[in-house]
């Protein structure tokens, strides 16, 4: 079956941006003083040189008690506990599947933490490590809860919820699909994703057929009409 | 600042290439006039004191040119009355690409601050760049840059007034159309400069395209093609393009060096020359082989008095037509000229034509291979005795350097000493040898150290640099340093204390080199010695001193080196007859009356060639070592092995004799010529070796970098490296060899365009076309006074056949070092006394056969009927033919002529030939370009050539 | 030298209109694509350069190549490591300070001249490419196309490293301007 593609020049890009015009505080850039005075600690995206405390990334400053960090506004994926995330699996291990979450390493999600059939206390036996790649295989898509975060900043994932795990009925594919595209009109006109949000930007795209939301202009529609509801909501 | 593109479109040859260009455009530039508040000022050479005077307008104005007027009226532009003038950038790019010599000229008015020109950067300004229109041709776009920035002028300074000066109607027209007449005066430049107050000399400069052509004159010469077809016919192997050159002795033949034949194709006679002139580069069109034909053996002259008068040139074509034929084996590729890809002209040296009224005149150049120019003018009569000359930038003050003995080595407690001809000033060398441990001898060779003084970059470096040399003439010396340095701070002088740059060597007895320094150093020299002192010294054995002692080891030690030579060196042997045969002899006048007090060949001692052997050791040692060092930028000396064809015509005479002359290489060369000998012709031999020596090519200088390693070869001396290291007073190679060495063993830093190969390589071509020069120079200046000296004399002198032509004979009188033609025949018939056999190489007449080599008796006088090309007339005199010879001069006759040559004194005045060659060789050495040229005195013009400033 | 071609003219302008102390026209933006981490678009006179930042991520393949506290970025154009730099502030990778790549040569043997052109490259002389730390005024790389003479080479790079204070100038206004955009979109909120 054929397919539209469509090409355009850069200079006839879509301005995605749906800035406003806001007061915006300090902004910090690499090898900038942050301070010279000695009694502040050194947080992420800062380092020291030469006595004074410098930055490393693009960002804003953040203060917590003594220690001063620079955020960037964009960076991996820092997971916390409790965060529902999708992952893609990258290996299958022994005793443990590899996941790619879109941080800086991968995920790992234990034999033990997923739910095998045959009810919750069954014992883990050799035949299941054979069995692995049976139940997820590389490539596939799932979704899962960060359990833990180890030392080297790496997640522990679980999926002891029938919420959660591999992702396959056709609807909700292409409900994930409908959900990906606004999220990404939403990142590409940088806006905030959270469960309002993108709520509202589902509900906006539903004028659109999920290949349609993948043009430039209706990706700016949709995320204009999300923050002029949010705006309302802000108001109200 | 705001900036945009410019695209241009670039077509390469087949493919259509885009290429993109950014463009900045300005709002920083400066108009120029330092009264107009609104730009920021910057330096600018228009100044408001300096008024155009023009008839046509009441008021002081500014120019601004079109690129027709500069390419076409350079000469105009040069003149000092045109001032305040803006040039157009879009307009000097213009130049800038159509022709190269006149953006040159055009620069260095620019560059004068007296010429109140200024450069205006239209194209990058931003209320006059103006873009391209599609298919708007880019001379039409350059125009509207021009028109725009003319208009921008008048009303960015309303209170100025400017001109704007175009040839070009469809320009003009278009600056009339477009602005307001009142505020936009055009004029043509002819209109412009009718009008100038003083506008004579202008007038004669103002270069004319529409001369008047009669359309019954029939076409002289076949026309060029055009320039595409030139390029196609070049594309498609049809075409041949080479450099022309004019034959010496027909100026109806010259010969093209084409890539694609080994030999040069020939073109003959006014249509295959076809307007081409010596030197330039041509495109030629070869015949079919059955067309081709061998070299013209016969002497022709132009001898055209007026330029219509083509029907004498048309009897020497039919001479030279009939003289044509084809021998076999000497066929060579045949074509004729069809196009002319680059003019190279320069300035030429000549005196009008006599016997032509009217503004049109010709000019005769003294250059027989240039051809006549004709020129316009309205100061005939004035010109008449005039001619045109180079004036001699002034020479900067010579400042003194602080003396410093930093890193010099103190040799002045050596015995050194210097050995030169009598009378020599520039001291370079000296020498020493002294006894060392273990039975060895250090011997030096002791060099003055010029690079001291003379620093990089300094206005006396860069001067010397031009010079390339120094000229010796007839009683004069032109400087390549000043002569404070020449002659004193430089000199070895003997009893005096001077540095040096040493070259130091240990000996063996037997002469083996043990180990070698350089080092800077400073010495003194115990006497200045001639080559004469010098040998009696060795000889006198009663002299037991320390210089004596060792300058008998150095001539102990030069033998030996002579010996171990397996090779045998052809080219100094040739030198020596060289000095015999060509116009080096040495002739000193009185300056009075020009009695030549000697001829004599200058006696040759041991000594010479002791000094000789250590001058060309230093030298070799001294090539080793910096390109050892520098093994791109090393600037040596090379002589290249000639091609063997150039040894034809010796061959081919020594076969006549019943000699076999060896080719193959310089060693066997030199041995063949050795055992060439007659004792019944003494002086045959001597003559073989002219010929030997005009066989070889030149030796020129050149970076190491620009050639492959066996291309160093000197092929007469026989070495692989070679260099020049031991007479920086008046070589300035040698100061460059003397800095490279200084560098090597540290006692000098280097500066960029030492170590810059390219620059290297264009000094060393900038040398070698010096030293040509200067070489012409001196050989011209030896036969100026040649000629004064036979002025109205009549004498027999001995003398030898060199060649055999068809209708003349190559004469060689080695008292004179004089080399002349005697003919045969009368101009355009045949001789029917001789009977000419090209097999033999021979002339008979009756029973007497002339060979190649011969001696024969030849009367000797000077012919000045053409004032330029005055020229000995040489009749025979022994052997004696019926009806050709005439008989010798009786003691009587000699003593009549020389009473009536005493009498006209005024007769020196006139020009000869070979003053005027010698003139133009002095410009060509001294090629500065001259803004205004000045007419003045050719006697005078001589001194001034000569005159050293400082 | 065909050399023998004047680079500056006697006005002081260079071919294409700049003086020598001037750089070609730069312009860039930050985050022009979506996949990767960072990206960055750069314009300089008329080199353009898209350059991206994937990771970090996990290394795959052969663990034993892996370094964890610093990365090798390799760049063919001098226009690349400004690009470079920008993509990796975009992806909000830790860096000291901005790397900044220029260019300069020596205009009718005398004259330093900064930032190259391909037209100028061509005509000849030298070329220097210095990429350095503009700040603290460190030299991460230099690299010579053709040698010249010592005497001139304090002079070139005293150029070149101004060219590099000069380009670190342009690329952190981009940067501070891009980081107010995005910062104005999200509420200064962080993304990923």
């Amino acid at each position: 079956m054929p397919q539209k593609i469509y090409i355009r020049l850069a200079s006839h890009r879509v301005n995605t941006s749906v800035a406003v015009n806001q007061r915006y505080p300090k902004i910090f850039t690499p090898g900038e003083v942050i301070t010279s005075q000695n009694e502040f600690m050194r947080g992420h995206g800062t380092y020291e040189e030469n006595g004074a405390l410098k930055s490393s990334v693009a960002g804003v400053r953040e203060q917590v008690n003594n220690l001063i960090s620079v955020r960037p506004l964009k960076s991996r994926y820092n997971g916390e506990v409790g965060d529902v995330v999708v992952g893609r699996i990258t290996e299958v291990q022994q005793k443990r599947w590899k996941v790619d979450t879109n941080s800086r390493l991968d995920s790992l999600l234990l034999l033990s933490s997923v739910n095998l059939p045959g009810g919750e206390l069954r014992r883990r036996s050799v035949e299941d490590e054979h069995m692995m790649r049976q139940y997820l295989q590389e490539g596939d898509l799932i979704s899962a809860e960060v359990q833990s975060v180890y030392s080297d900043g790496s997640l522990s994932l679980h999926t002891r919820s029938l919420r959660y795990g591999k992702v396959v009925p056709k609807q909700d594919r292409e409900t994930i699909s409908r959900i990906r595209n606004c999220i990404l009109a939403l990142t590409q006109s940088k806006m905030m994703l959270y469960d309002t949000s993108i709520l509202y930007a589902y509900e906006e795209s539903l004028k659109y057929s999920v290949a349609e939301l993948l043009i430039p202009e209706a990706m700016v529609d949709v995320a204009l009409l999300t923050q002029q509801r949010l705006c309302m909501l802000e108001i109200a | 600042m705001f900036t945009t593109k410019a695209f241009i479109k670039k077509t390469k040859i087949g493919n259509f290439l885009k290429n993109v260009r950014e463009h900045y455009i300005r709002d920083d530039i400066f108009c120029g006039f330092s009264k107009c508040g609104k730009c920021i000022p910057m330096e600018s050479c228009l100044s408001s004191i300096h008024q155009n005077k023009c008839s046509l307008f009441n008021f002081n104005h500014y120019l601004i040119l079109d690129t027709n007027v500069i390419l076409d009226q350079m000469d105009v532009i040069e003149e000092a009355t045109i001032g305040n003038v803006i040039i157009l950038h879009t307009v000097l790019k213009e130049v800038k690409h159509r022709s190269l010599p006149i953006y040159k000229r055009l620069y260095s008015i620019i560059e004068n601050p007296s010429r109140h020109f200024y450069v205006f950067t239209n194209d990058h300004h931003k209320d006059t760049y103006i873009t391209q229109n599609d298919g708007e041709l880019i001379n039409d776009y350059n125009d509207r840059c021009i028109r725009k920035a003319c208009s921008w002028y008048m009303k960015h300074l309303p209170k100025e007034k400017f001109v704007f000066l175009t040839d070009d109607t469809n320009n003009r027209q278009l600056a009339l159309k477009r602005g307001n007449s009142f505020l936009f005066n055009i004029f043509l430049v002819s209109e412009y400069v009718h009008h100038l107050n003083n506008n004579s000399i202008l007038e004669d400069k103002l270069s004319r395209k529409d001369f008047h052509i009669d359309s019954n004159t029939k076409d002289v010469f076949p026309p060029h093609l055009t320039n595409v077809e030139l390029l196609t016919g070049v594309k498609e192997g049809k075409l041949y393009q080479g450099t022309f050159r004019a034959s010496r002795d027909n100026f109806l033949e010259g010969f093209v060096n084409v890539d694609a034949f080994n030999d040069p194709v020939i073109v003959q006679g006014r249509d295959g020359l076809n307007r081409a002139v010596d030197g330039d580069f041509v495109v030629v069109q070869v015949f079919k082989e059955e067309d081709w034909i061998s070299p013209s053996e016969i002497v022709l002259e132009d001898e055209g008095v007026a330029e219509e008068n083509i029907d004498e040139l048309e009897i020497k074509e039919r001479e030279l037509k009939n003289s044509t034929h084809k021998k076999k084996g000497e066929i060579k590729p045949t074509g004729r000229v069809v196009g002319i890809i680059r003019r190279k002209w320069r300035q030429y040296c000549g005196i009008l034509q006599g016997g032509m009224d009217g503004v049109y005149q010709l000019l005769i150049p003294a250059d027989k291979s240039i051809p006549k120019i004709r020129i316009e003018t309205r100061q005939a009569e004035f010109l008449r005795t005039q001619k045109l000359i180079v004036t001699i930038d002034s020479w900067p003050r010579y400042s003194r350097y602080p003396h410093d003995t930093k890193r010099r080595v103190d040799l002045r407690h050596i015995d050194i000493c210097s050995v030169d001809p009598p009378g020599c000033t520039d001291i370079d060398d000296a020498l020493h040898c002294r006894p060392v441990d273990n039975n060895k001898l250090e011997v030096g060779v002791h060099i003055a150290d010029v690079s001291h003084f003379i620093r990089p970059g300094t206005a006396i470096d860069l001067e010397a640099a031009s010079r390339a040399t120094t000229v010796y003439l007839v009683n004069k010396r032109i400087d390549m340093v000043p002569d404070l340095l020449s002659s004193n701070l430089c000199s070895l002088r003997g009893g005096e204390e001077r540095f040096a740059f040493s070259c130091i060597w240990e000996m063996d007895k037997k002469a083996n080199i043990i180990n070698t320094r350089f080092h800077k150093s400073i010495i003194k020299s115990r006497q200045a010695m001639t080559y004469e002192e010098a040998q009696m010294t060795i000889d006198d054995k009663s002299k037991v001193d320390s210089i004596a002692e060792s300058l008998r080891n150095l001539n102990m030690l030069a033998k030996i080196l002579k010996k171990k030579k397996i090779r045998k060196r052809v080219k100094s042997k040739s030198k020596i007859a060289l000095v015999l045969a060509s116009p080096e002899v040495k002739i000193q006048m009185d300056s009075e009356t020009m009695e030549p007090l000697d001829v004599e060949v200058k006696k040759l001692f041991e000594t010479n060639s002791m000094v000789e052997e250590f001058m060309l050791l230093a030298n070799i040692s001294v090539a080793e070592k910096i390109l050892e060092d520098f093994p791109e930028c090393a600037m040596l000396r090379r002589h290249p092995t000639p091609p063997s064809s150039n040894f034809d015509p010796l061959i081919k005479a020594g076969r006549h004799l019943g000699f076999e002359i060896k080719i193959d290489c310089g060693k066997n060369l030199a041995i063949s010529l050795d055992e060439a000998v007659k004792p019944d012709n003494p002086y045959l031999n001597t003559m073989l070796r002219i010929l030997a020596t005009r066989c070889m090519l030149q030796a020129v200088y050149f970076a190491s970098g620009t050639l492959q390693k066996d291309e160093f070869f000197h092929y007469g001396l026989a070495v692989p490296l070679y260099t020049h290291f031991t007479s920086p007073i008046r070589r300035y190679a040698d100061i460059i060899v003397h800095r490279l060495l200084a560098v090597s063993c540290g006692s000098d830093s280097t500066y960029p365009d030492l170590l810059d190969k390219e620059k290297t390589s264009k000094l060393c071509q900038n040398l070698n076309y010096r030293n040509r020069m200067a070489q012409y120079a001196g050989r011209a200046s030896v036969a100026f006074n040649t000629h004064l000296f036979f002025k109205g004399k009549l004498q027999d002198e001995d003398a030898y056949i060199l060649y055999v032509r068809k209708n003349a004979l190559q004469i060689l009188i080695p008292k004179y070092g004089l080399e002349c033609t005697l003919f045969l025949a009368q101009k355009g018939e045949t001789s029917n006394i001789f009977e000419y056999n090209e097999e033999d190489q021979t002339q008979k007449a009756g029973n007497i056969v002339l060979h190649a080599f011969d001696p024969v008796k030849v009367r000797l006088s000077l012919d000045s009927n053409n004032i330029q090309h005055e020229k000995f007339v040489l009749q025979l005199v022994s052997p004696c033919i019926e009806g050709f010879s005439v008989p010798p001069l009786t003691e009587m006759e000699v003593v009549e002529k020389e009473k009536r040559r005493k009498l006209p004194n005024d007769e020196r005045k006139s020009m000869t030939d070979a003053k005027s060659k010698m003139v133009e060789s002095i410009m060509a050495f001294e090629n500065k370009s001259f803004a205004g040229s000045t007419f003045c005195n050719l006697s005078k013009a001589f001194d001034c050539a000569a005159w050293y400033p400082g | 030298m065909s050399r023998n071609k004047e680079l500056i003219s006697k006005i002081g302008l260079r071919l294409d209109g700049r003086r020598a102390n001037e750089l070609r026209r730069i312009r860039c933006k930050l985050g022009v694509f979506t996949q990767p981490d960072g990206s960055a678009y750069l314009e300089q006179g008329l080199t353009k350069v898209l350059a991206a930042v994937y990771g970090p991520h996990q290394v795959r393949g052969g663990r034993s190549k892996a370094q964890h506290d610093n990365a090798i970025v390799n760049c063919i154009y001098p226009a690349c490591v400004n690009a470079a730099t920008l993509a990796l502030i975009d992806a909000g990778i830790p860096i000291k300070e901005y790397v900044c790549a220029c260019t300069a040569s020596l205009a009718n043997n005398d004259i330093p001249m900064l930032d190259i052109s391909h037209q100028e490259e061509i005509i000849g002389g030298p070329t220097l490419t210095v990429a350095a730390l503009p700040m603290s005024g460190k030299i991460v790389l230099m690299e010579m196309s053709q040698r010249f003479h010592l005497d001139h080479l304090q002079k070139v790079l005293d150029k070149a490293l101004q060219g590099c204070r000069d380009i670190k100038q342009i690329l952190d206004e981009a940067v501070r301007l891009h980081v107010r955009d995005v910062g104005c979109s999200t509420g200064w909120a962080s993304t990923s």
